[in-house]
């Protein structure tokens, strides 16, 4: 598995509340420690489980189950491998 | 997985449950319009957990209610279904199809109830061959059927298979948007270089591991299974699933294919199979799959035998090869009878292996893959439109727009290679039936 990428801020558009995702981190590890459930399954972008709706922000997309018209749209991202080319992600969490 | 929480989320059927409470606003297949005949045997039905009486009265209306007289909850089962309503055989109180109480004989007239004790009776339907049923808050103005083209043919039972499954709704439901299964339980050991060249099927027989391509879409979701065909061609295998347990399969070209399944729950741990394709009785649809040598292709035949009929809440269309006769497996014709599962007939493989899991899956365990991006998009779908339902009151706009189902088909298609999915199914559509709305994509 690839480094994460971490180094960004992910905003939970549910609660509100903002989570830093610091290097070296998946969007899927540090939720968890958070307390946060997030059904996923494999940890490595091949199965999609983790897929999530993104709200605001451009995803830096690692895995390898979005299709080029989906990762293109920006709408949806695997949290457990993917991160971010913006300084905040917004999801719809 | 998912969380333990969305799994019972997902799976109760109950009265108050997330899901009941959802699936309840929608028309529910209840029976054949055959099972009922005027004045004839009150027949017991149970759907979503609820026990309940079907009967057809003189003038041919069907009435579905609780099963229970209003008066001494007695069981209208042993009712007397006779002009023009159903009376019940303890004190005569006698209830028409819409539960409207039409005599109390034993009371002396200054005691009857002046406007009668009503049954709790639900709106029904019928279309296709099929009685539905609305259990929803809506009984007074309930919504329309959706149109789907498989129910708005002409009845015909012959096109129209029951089975009753012995697990879950979702299970089963799963089962059939749960493409990649195809290349090994029904097609495992088929040899795809003695199938006509021509024939799209074979190539769902020899490439297994397709890519599974899926979109939200304002009637539920929707899938193509994309596979190489010849060079410079590409082979989709298309399916939707459509609000809250209608799935239109594939089985056939896009073009011809009209046929869809409704997983319509008994109770929690028990499903009616709805199986409807139009092109059965005509001959015109697809046709036994037979090598190019003229030999029948092993193992895949209908029709499922069934058990005598009972009057238990569940003693309708149950197979004779079933779980306590492992389904008739046959090890020899796994290891050397060119069928994979050792099982005879696509219907009763799907049967053993999806009642195999148990009556409920306990979905915080398994794991899933890439194969499974449909399942995992309905669950999501189907989850967040039950919850939106019971947190704010509001439905899917397709509840009153039953045209929407008129853009769900299931079937195959060879495009060029790099052809959209949507649009490839779109081109196909429209060239078959002329101008044809565009499934909105809600990716």
């Amino acid at each position: 598995m690839a480094t994460p990428p971490g180094g960004f801020d992910v905003v939970l558009s549910r609660s509100g509340k903002t989570v830093a995702i610091p290097e070296g981190k998946s969007i899927l590890e540090v939720l968890e420690a958070e307390g946060i459930t997030i059904a996923s399954s494999c940890l490595e972008g091949v199965c999609g489980t983790c897929e999530t709706d993104v709200l605001e922000g451009v995803p830096d997309h690692r895995d390898n189950v979005l299709s080029k018209r989906e990762r293109e749209s920006n709408k949806t991202m695997m949290i457990c491998c993917s991160g971010s080319l913006t300084p905040v992600l917004v999801l719809d969490l | 997985m998912i969380t333990a929480e969305d799994n019972e989320a997902l799976v109760r059927v109950g009265k108050g449950t997330v899901m009941g409470d959802f699936m309840r606003q929608f028309w529910v297949p209840a029976c054949l319009s055959s099972e009922i005949t005027s004045d004839g045997d009150p027949m017991r039905l149970m759907l979503l957990g609820e026990k309940l009486i079907a009967f057809r009265d003189t003038e041919g209306r069907v009435g579905i209610m609780e099963h229970v007289c209003p008066h001494r909850m007695a069981s209208l089962f042993f009712g007397r279904n006779e002009q023009g309503g159903i009376r019940c055989p303890y004190h005569g109180w006698k209830f028409d199809v819409n539960g409207n109480c039409l005599d109390q004989p034993n009371l002396p007239d200054k005691n009857k109830y002046p406007a009668g004790t009503k049954a709790w009776a639900y709106r029904t339907i019928e279309q296709g061959g099929m009685v539905f049923v609305y259990m929803g808050e809506r009984q007074a103005n309930p919504p329309p059927l959706p149109e789907l083209a498989p129910i708005m043919a002409d009845p015909d039972d012959r096109n129209i298979a029951l089975t009753q499954r012995d697990c879950n709704w979702m299970q089963a439901l799963e089962g059939d948007i749960d493409t990649s299964h195809l290349g090994f339980l029904h097609a495992g050991t088929i040899d795809g270089d003695r199938l006509d060249p021509t024939d799209p099927a074979r190539f769902t027989v020899i490439n297994k591991a397709p890519t599974i391509n899926v979109s939200e879409m304002d009637f539920g979701t929707m899938y193509s299974a994309q596979r190489g065909a010849e060079v410079g061609f590409e082979h989709h295998r298309y399916a939707c699933y459509l609000f809250p347990f209608w799935v239109t399969y594939p089985s056939d070209s896009i073009e011809r294919n009209v046929s869809a399944n409704a997983w319509v729950p008994i109770d929690d741990e028990n499903t009616m199979i709805f199986n409807i394709d139009v092109q059965r009785s005509s001959g015109k649809g697809r046709k036994i799959m037979k090598y190019t040598d003229g030999t029948t292709v092993p193992g895949l035949a209908r029709p499922v035998e069934y058990l005598p009929r009972t009057t238990d809440w569940q003693g309708r269309w149950r197979p004779v090869k079933n779980s306590s006769n492992d389904y008739g497996l046959d090890r020899e014709l796994q290891r050397n009878g060119g069928v994979y599962s050792g099982i005879i007939g696509i219907p009763l493989q799907d049967q053993a292996i999806i009642e195999s899991m148990g009556p409920i899956i306990d979905r915080t365990r398994e794991h899933l893959a890439s194969s499974d991006r449909m399942v995992m998009l309905t669950r999501k779908v189907m989850l967040k439109a039950a919850r939106d339902y019971r947190e704010t009151g509001k439905l899917p706009d397709f509840l009153d727009h039953p045209e929407y189902a008129r853009k769900a088909r299931g079937g195959d298609l060879v495009v060029p290679e790099g052809t959209d999915w949507l649009d490839g199914y779109v081109d196909a559509m429209t060239a078959a039936h002329g101008p044809y709305p565009r499934p909105e994509a809600a990716e």
